[in-house]
This record gives structure tokens, C-alpha cells and sequence, in this order.
């Protein structure tokens, strides 16, 4: 069986410095995988070489079995990746509705754009999203008057409008409150059934609610991998967390 | 179940808007019948300056590229104009044989030079004062705009190309005239016949409106909302698959376009152009315009370059310092009005709420 | 003797190969070059050092001219020693106007933009009401005025040249680059400056007066531009709108060094000269001025950090 996303050996530098040293990772269809590992470990620079966010140096990453290393970054998104950062990176002038608009699947060139209208099949499309995250009431509202945890149910908003076949999502959770982290925990496990997702995570909580498979990563290497079991357990990976980080491995 | 989705757009006829205009327009085709034939002429090139100003605020306004070289398209537009005109009255007056404007003649050529030859002919003539500035903008445009160049950097490009090209034109006497630009040149004609001064007035304004027009319905559609996306973040647009650079070289090429065919008019109606409107100065006049107007509103600038237009025409009768009190208040609004005036006049619609709530946060 | 031979062989008006107009033009360039870097200097403050995108940089070059001329028309003053009163005055009116316009637009770089070039009306108008239109002219000290004679042919005649003027400009560009290089690298006070650029807020924990270390930065950058007024100003006439004509190319200085290190100032200066005056020997000078524009245009494009800056990751 081909993978969706296969990562070979994986290498970025800044200024010399290796962020990533030769990471692998094969991603299946509809597989939920969920990456944890130290600050500086490389989880964000890992998503942003595959959406060419920044430059890979060394190794190969494929999709579909088509290579897509340093492909412009909008090519990659129209093959069906989307991505959320880290800070919500939505946009704070535009309504809510006006950002999944944005985001929604469909041609992106310049002369289709012009002509294109709200279609039916959009508008059902922006109704279930906003249902989906929760934001029905505020479709009207400019982002900028929206909280943190609401903007970033945006970002996963306008992910979903994308609708990608692979969904990087880089600490999805950050900023929000227990109840909202559970309910993204939640969406997250129903969104894995219809695609691949890939989620960076601080919050064990949520690890444990929603992973699989984890991947430990460790100074731009690949540490560990298996089930949350799996890496409780492990040696290595309790070696470098002990004592600096916030993780329970005792649970 | 009508408000469901309170943030989408209509895109249902704008009733309100073509009311507006419509209203506008009558009031303005019937302006001349109360006007004199000055008015007339100040009126009508006030619209091809406001439409300068609704081109640039497409780019600015809207996409967030500030730039300084609106007034090359608009002489480009302007002397493929002049120099068809121009052509025309030396093919009248035999004096020189072959046609050749007497400064090409002073200047020791002996024939029409290939590259502005064809502007004898009237369609050619038409044809470039469009695809000329469109042209040499698409070529500007994927140049700078497919690179990781931004902000303030295409700004500064923007004052090389205008400070480079009034050089060039200024420099080339015997294809350009120099400094003293073309003058002197024919009426433009219909079917034989001279376009009376009236007749260039409502092409203006027809011309104006479209602009206004077209300008408004590319803004609302999902055009205009990727474009206010790459102002606002252009990094992020990309990660949702658009390429950013063609949406940048589109609007860019469509502006210069448009700015194109306001010089041509403004050379039909003035019988003028001059390097004066390449250089750096009447660039930044369209800049004033168009933040003094309202960044990001189509009517903002229009209004603004009529309005400042009208009052420079008095101001200049009574002042000599006329260029200082646009500079003060260009400095008001930059510091303390930065949507421009137009955001002084309430709005009644359904924006208030969003609006105030973003203002308060 | 062999080399008086070469140098005759050399210099030869028949020889088809003219050495000495390029050797002239050549040293016309550095002129040029003495011109821009003294243009391009106080630019290298406030858009390399602090960022400031200043239109109005070449007003300040005219205040300082202006500055000179009343010194000389109330006092008949020696244009050298109007050198300090036009730094003062000027650095001055920068430290006013940064007090009260850009440090309200710090971190948005277009509407600083557009309020300088407010600024550069509104300083132009000022200076027309008080001085009106009328070009004034400045003299300069007759000890600066004549030729270095270089090489002269047989009767005495100068073959190549350079008039004490541009030597003069030259040392006076030269001069303020080493002060200034040694202001911001070289004392404590440069190092903050730099310090709160880089990173304001960490800056502010070290106790740095930012707001004192703006104004001064600024106000330095401003006094620089006047001090290039006074000694541009004998060049030409002295106007309201004479800045105009050295914005662009002080801009071009800057932006081909690159804005990280003073020393990408002095290279885009003599970098735009010399290629200046050499293509103004083949060619013509208005196509030297294309080219050249042309030229940093496409090195914009390629290097928008400019040549002389570390390339940073897209």
C-alpha cells in the first residue's frame, strides 16, 4: 500500500543550524497522527517544509506518490493540504464568513474568481462549517472581535471549508478552555475519519484523547513511535522530557 | 431563516448603489447646460483624474501596493493619444513633407520612426493607448510581483520606474518633443467630424461611471475579497492555494489599463501631454487623492480628486500656497483619519455593529 | 624617464585610445560618488538604522541649504562654518517632527511613508512662504575654488583635473561616514540605538530610553541630510523643491548597499556613480540615469536586502 504523505529523510537548515536531521514519515489515508516532542524539537518546522513554508535542504517528501518538496506553497494546497498555524493565522478584517469563503474548496484562478458566485452547494458548505465550529451566530462578525479560542475554531473552520485530503494542524488547542479543548479533541476524531490528519500537541490530555499514533520528535530526529502506551513507556522519551516538560508520564 | 448567514455578501442587485450613481450621473450630464465651457473642461478632467484615482486605489486600496508610477500608465495612454493627434494635423499641414511633426524635424529625422509609426493609424492608436500601459505594467508586474519583493520595496520601485521614464521622455527630443511634450496637435475626430467640447465631456463621464462601476462590482466579488486577503496577510492566501503573484500582476495591469485610457481622454481633451504627468510629482498627486478620499472606498478618491480639483481651481486664484495646505492635510489624514475622509460620513447599513465592535477591541 | 614615456604613449590625443576622458570621467564619477554618500548618509539612519521610510529626506537636505543661506545673507558667514548651524537647526526640527509625527506611525511603514511625503509638502511651502520661490544662490570660500591639476599636458594645460570643491566633498562625505561608523559601532550610544531597532521591547528591559534614543537617531539622521544641504548648496541654486532631485538617487544609495551595515552605504554610493559616470561616457547622461535606475530595479528584485547584507531565509 502507497502512502498519502511519505516524508524521506528530511533535512532543514537555517543558517547552518539543522532544524530537521533526517526525518521520515509515512501517513496513510484517513490515519490520525499526532506528533508531541520538546520545544525546538521541529514538530512546526517538520508541517512547514511540507507545505514549503520553509525551504527543504535534503530528502524527498511525496504525495499521492507525485514528489512535492519545494513545490510553491499554493500548488501544494490546491494537491489537497491544508494547514493551520500555530498562532491563529486568520484574518481579523474579514467577517467570519468571509474567511471561510476564502478558504472554500474550489478553483482558485484569477478570472474564476471574478465570475464566481454563492452557489447554492457554497452556501451550504459555509452553513455546515459554521455549524461544525460553533459560530453560527458570529458569521457576520469581523474576526478581529472574536476571542483567541474562537479564532482559532476559525483556522480549523476554514480548514474544514478547504476541505484537504491531508490536515496539518499545529496546536489546534492553544489558548482555548478545557470544555473547548475537549470538543476540538472531539472534532478532530470525527475529522480523521474522512481525512489524514497530522496534529501537533502539547496538551497530553488531548494526546491521549484523540492519538493513535504518536511520533516523538527530538532535536530535528524522529525519537520514538507507537501508542501513547507505547511512549509512556519508553525510555528514551521519558529521558527527554524528564523535568522539562509539562508532560504526565506518570498517567 | 432570511438572516442565517448575516456575514455573506449580497450580490444581489445593488439597488442603493445604482441609485447613487445613476443619480450622480444625470446631475453631472447636465452639468455643462449651467456651466460654462471652462467648467466644462475642468469638470471633465477631473473625472479622468478621479477615475486615475479609483485605478490606483484598486492596487493600493484594496491589494495594499503603494505605488508612485500611476501617472506613467497614464502618459503612456496619454501620448499614444497625442501622438496619433499629432500625426493627423502634420498630415493636414504639408509643410513638412511625409507627415513629420516639425519637432521630429528640428531634430533632424527624416522619417517616422517604425515604433510610433503605426499611431497613424486611428484603431492602432486606440488600441495602444490600453495595451501599451497594460502592457508595460504586465511585464513590470510579473517581474517584481513573482518574487519575494514587498511593501515598501515595490513603493520604491515604483519611483525608479517614474523617475526613470520622465528621464527617458524627457531626454529623447526628437521622438518625444522632450520637456515640452506634445502640444499643438488635432481635434480628435468622429466620422469626420470634430468631437465638440461636450461630446468629450460625457465620454468622460461615461468612461468615469464604468470605471466607478466595473471597479465596484470587481470589488464585491470573490476578486475583491482575495485581493483585501493578500493586503491584509498575502502569506497565508497562498497556504489556501491561490498565486498570489497572478492576482497581484491582474489587478496591477488592470489598473494601468484603465489609467491608460484616462490619459488618452485627458489628451483628447486638453490637446496636451508632457512628462510632467510621468514624473514623480503627479504620481504622488494620485497617492493624495486616494488617501485623503478613503483607501479601500471607490467613491472616497473619485470624490477627492474632483473636490480637491475644484477648490485648487479657486484656491490657486487666491493662494500661492496651495500644495501646502494639501500637505497639511494629507499629514491630518495619515495621522489621525487613516480610512480618509469618507470614513467621516456615517453609514447607516448593517457594518455599524461590526465596525464599532472592531474599533472597541 | 621609461614612465614619462609610457604616460606620453599613454596619453597621446592620437593614439585612438583616449585614456584621459576616461580617466576624467572617472574621477567625475567620484564626485558623484562624494555627492551620494553625503545624500545617501543620513538615509542610512533612519530607513537602515530605525526603518523610517523618510520621503521627506530631501527637504531636510534643503532646510540645511536654506540654513546656509540666511548665515550668509544676516551674517555674510564663510559657508564652512554654517556647517554646524545647519546641523543643529535641523536636527532640530527632525527631533521636533519625529516627536510628533513618526512616532506615532512606528511598525507601519507605508503610512509613514505617506505621512512624510505630507511632511516634504508642508516643509517645502513652509520654506517658500519664509524664503519665497526665488532661487538663492550661496557663495563658496574662494580657498576651494580652482582645480587640482593631476597631469597637464606640454604648455601647462590641465589634462585631468579635479576642482577643490569635490575634493572637498568628497573629505566632508568621508569624513561624516567614519563619525557616524564609529557613533554606531564604536560608543555605547550606538549600540543602543541598534539595540532598541533590533528588538524594542527587550531594549526597554534593559533600560534604554527608547523614545530619547528614537528622537536622537532621527534627529542625527535629519542633521546629516542638512550638513549635505550646506555643502550641496553652492553647487546649484538653492529652492524649495531642490530636494527633490536627490531623493530618488539618495534612495538608490541606500537601497543597493543594503540597510544592514553603514559600509552597504558607501558601496551603493560609489557603486551608482562610478557606473554613472561611466555610462554617461559611452552613452549620454539621461541614459546613464536609466540604466542605473534600471539596474538597482532588477537588483530590488533579486536582492531586495540589498548587496551588502547577509541573505536571510525567505
Amino acid at each position: 500500500m502507497t502512502s498519502l504523505l511519505s516524508v524521506q529523510n528530511l533535512q532543514v537548515e537555517f543558517y547552518g543550524f539543522k532544524a530537521l536531521n533526517g526525518v521520515n514519515l509515512d501517513i496513510g489515508d484517513r490515519e490520525l497522527v499526532t506528533i508531541i516532542g520538546p520545544n525546538g524539537a521541529g514538530k512546526s518546522t517538520l508541517l512547514d517544509a511540507i507545505v514549503s513554508k520553509s525551504p527543504v535542504a535534503n530528502g524527498q517528501i511525496n504525495y499521492q506518490g507525485k514528489e512535492i518538496t519545494n513545490l510553491p506553497p499554493y500548488q501544494i494546497a490546491r494537491l489537497g493540504i491544508g494547514r493551520k498555524f500555530q498562532n491563529p493565522n486568520v484574518y481579523d478584517e474579514l467577517t467570519v464568513f468571509e474567511n471561510l469563503l476564502l478558504a472554500l474548496k474550489g478553483s482558485n484562478g484569477v478570472f474564476a474568481s471574478i465570475f464566481s458566485r454563492l452557489t447554492k452547494w457554497k452556501r451550504q458548505k459555509i452553513t455546515t462549517v459554521l455549524e461544525q465550529i460553533g459560530l453560527t451566530e458570529s458569521a457576520g462578525t469581523k474576526v478581529a472581535a472574536l476571542s483567541h479560542g474562537q479564532k482559532q475554531w476559525v483556522e480549523i473552520g476554514m480548514i474544514l471549508a478547504q476541505d484537504p485530503k491531508l490536515i496539518l494542524l499545529d496546536e489546534p488547542t492553544a489558548g482555548m478552555t478545557p470544555e473547548e479543548t475537549h470538543a476540538t479533541g472531539e472534532l478532530i476524531q470525527l475529522l480523521s475519519e474522512v481525512h489524514a490528519v497530522v496534529v501537533i500537541e502539547h496538551d497530553m490530555e488531548l494526546v491521549k484523547q484523540i492519538a493513535k499514533r504518536v511520533i516523538v520528535l527530538h532535536q530535528g530526529q524522529t525519537l520514538a513511535e507507537g501508542s501513547v502506551q507505547d511512549i509512556q513507556n519508553n525510555e528514551q522519551v521519558l529521558e527527554v522530557y524528564l523535568g522539562r516538560e509539562q508532560i504526565d508520564v506518570t498517567a | 431563516m432570511t438572516q442565517v448567514l448575516p456575514g455573506q455578501q449580497k450580490r444581489t442587485f445593488p439597488s442603493k448603489f445604482a441609485l447613487m450613481v445613476g443619480i450622480g450621473f444625470v446631475i453631472f450630464a447636465i452639468f455643462p447646460l449651467f456651466f460654462g465651457e471652462f467648467q466644462t473642461s475642468l469638470m471633465a478632467k477631473l473625472f479622468l483624474f478621479g477615475t486615475l484615482a479609483i485605478a490606483l486605489d484598486l492596487v493600493w486600496g484594496f491589494t495594499g501596493i503603494l505605488s508612485f508610477a500611476q501617472g506613467v500608465f497614464f502618459s503612456l495612454g496619454g501620448y499614444a493619444m497625442a501622438y496619433y493627434l499629432k500625426f493627423n494635423l502634420a498630415a493636414g499641414a504639408s509643410d513638412y513633407g511625409g507627415g513629420l511633426p516639425e519637432f521630429m524635424v528640428s531634430n533632424g529625422l527624416e522619417q517616422l520612426p517604425w515604433f510610433i509609426a503605426p499611431l497613424q493609424s486611428f484603431p492602432i492608436a486606440m488600441v495602444a493607448m490600453v495595451l501599451v500601459p497594460a502592457g508595460f505594467a504586465y511585464l513590470i508586474g510579473w517581474f517584481i510581483f513573482t518574487s519575494r519583493v514587498s511593501g515598501v520595496y515595490i513603493t520604491i520601485i515604483s519611483l525608479a520606474i517614474a523617475s526613470a521614464l520622465n528621464t527617458l521622455f524627457v531626454s529623447q527630443q526628437a521622438y518625444t518633443n522632450g520637456t515640452n511634450g506634445l502640444s499643438d496637435i488635432a481635434p480628435l475626430t468622429l466620422f469626420g467630424a470634430k468631437i465638440p467640447l461636450i461630446g468629450l465631456y460625457w465620454m468622460c463621464l461615461i468612461f468615469t461611471t464604468a470605471v466607478l462601476m466595473g471597479a465596484w462590482w470587481l470589488t464585491k466579488s470573490n476578486l475583491g475579497l482575495i485581493l483585501r486577503s493578500i493586503k491584509e496577510n498575502e502569506a497565508r492566501v497562498s497556504f489556501l492555494g491561490y498565486n498570489i503573484a497572478s492576482y497581484k500582476i491582474f489587478i496591477w495591469t488592470l489598473s494601468a489599463g484603465i489609467a491608460g485610457i484616462a490619459g488618452g481622454l485627458f489628451v483628447a481633451l486638453n490637446q496636451f501631454i508632457s512628462p510632467v504627468y510621468i514624473a514623480v510629482p503627479f504620481g504622488t498627486q494620485v497617492v493624495i487623492w486616494v488617501a485623503i478620499g478613503g483607501r479601500g472606498s471607490l467613491i472616497g478618491p473619485l470624490a477627492a480628486a474632483i473636490i480637491l480639483g475644484q477648490i485648487q481651481n479657486y484656491a490657486e486664484q487666491i493662494t500661492q500656497d496651495w500644495q501646502l495646505i494639501i500637505g497639511v492635510l494629507l499629514l491630518i489624514v495619515v495621522l489621525f483619519i487613516p480610512n480618509g475622509l469618507i470614513s467621516l460620513i456615517p453609514k447607516q447599513s448593517n457594518q455599524v455593529t461590526s465596525a464599532s465592535k472592531s474599533a472597541s477591541s | 624617464m621609461l614612465n614619462q614615456l609610457a604616460l606620453t604613449y599613454l596619453f597621446a590625443q592620437n593614439s585612438g585610445f583616449q585614456m584621459v576622458p576616461i580617466i576624467n570621467q572617472l574621477i567625475s564619477g567620484v564626485g558623484i560618488v562624494g555627492i551620494l554618500l553625503l545624500t545617501g548618509l543620513g538615509l542610512a539612519i533612519t530607513f537602515g538604522v530605525m526603518g523610517i521610510i523618510n520621503l521627506a529626506h530631501g527637504e531636510f537636505i534643503m532646510l540645511g541649504a536654506y540654513v546656509t543661506v540666511f548665515m550668509q545673507e544676516t551674517f555674510d558667514m564663510d559657508l564652512l562654518l554654517t556647517i554646524p548651524f545647519a546641523f543643529v537647526v535641523t536636527a532640530v526640527i527632525g527631533a521636533l517632527i519625529e516627536l510628533t509625527i513618526i512616532r506615532r506611525l512606528y511598525g507601519r511603514p507605508l503610512e509613514t511613508l505617506l505621512a512624510t511625503w505630507g511632511l516634504s509638502i508642508v516643509l517645502r511651502g513652509v520654506i517658500k512662504l519664509i524664503f519665497t520661490a526665488k532661487l538663492k544662490y550661496v557663495q563658496s570660500p574662494s580657498y576651494l575654488s580652482g582645480n587640482l591639476k593631476l597631469l597637464t599636458n606640454g604648455e601647462g594645460l590641465p589634462l585631468i583635473s579635479i576642482s577643490y570643491y569635490r575634493l572637498f566633498i568628497i573629505g566632508i562625505a568621508i569624513a561624516l561616514f567614519l563619525i557616524t561608523a564609529y557613533l554606531l559601532y564604536g560608543t555605547s550610544l550606538g549600540r543602543q540605538m541598534r539595540a532598541v531597532t533590533q528588538n524594542r521591547d527587550m531594549a526597554k528591559c534593559l533600560g534604554i530610553n527608547t523614545r530619547l534614543v528614537d528622537m536622537g537617531t532621527f534627529a542625527y539622521g535629519c542633521g546629516l541630510a542638512g550638513i549635505a544641504g550646506t555643502v550641496l548648496s553652492s553647487l546649484k541654486s538653492v529652492s524649495p523643491p531642490m530636494g527633490q532631485d536627490y531623493l530618488v538617487d539618495a534612495w538608490m544609495v541606500v537601497v543597493t548597499g543594503g540597510v544592514d551595515k553603514l559600509i552597504g552605504t558607501l558601496a551603493g554610493a560609489f557603486l551608482i556613480g562610478e557606473s554613472n559616470a561611466i555610462i554617461a561616457f559611452l552613452l549620454n547622461d539621461p541614459a546613464a540615469r536609466v540604466i542605473v535606475l534600471a539596474a538597482v530595479i532588477v537588483l530590488i528584485r533579486y536582492r531586495p536586502e540589498g548587496l551588502f547584507t547577509i541573505q536571510k531565509r525567505g
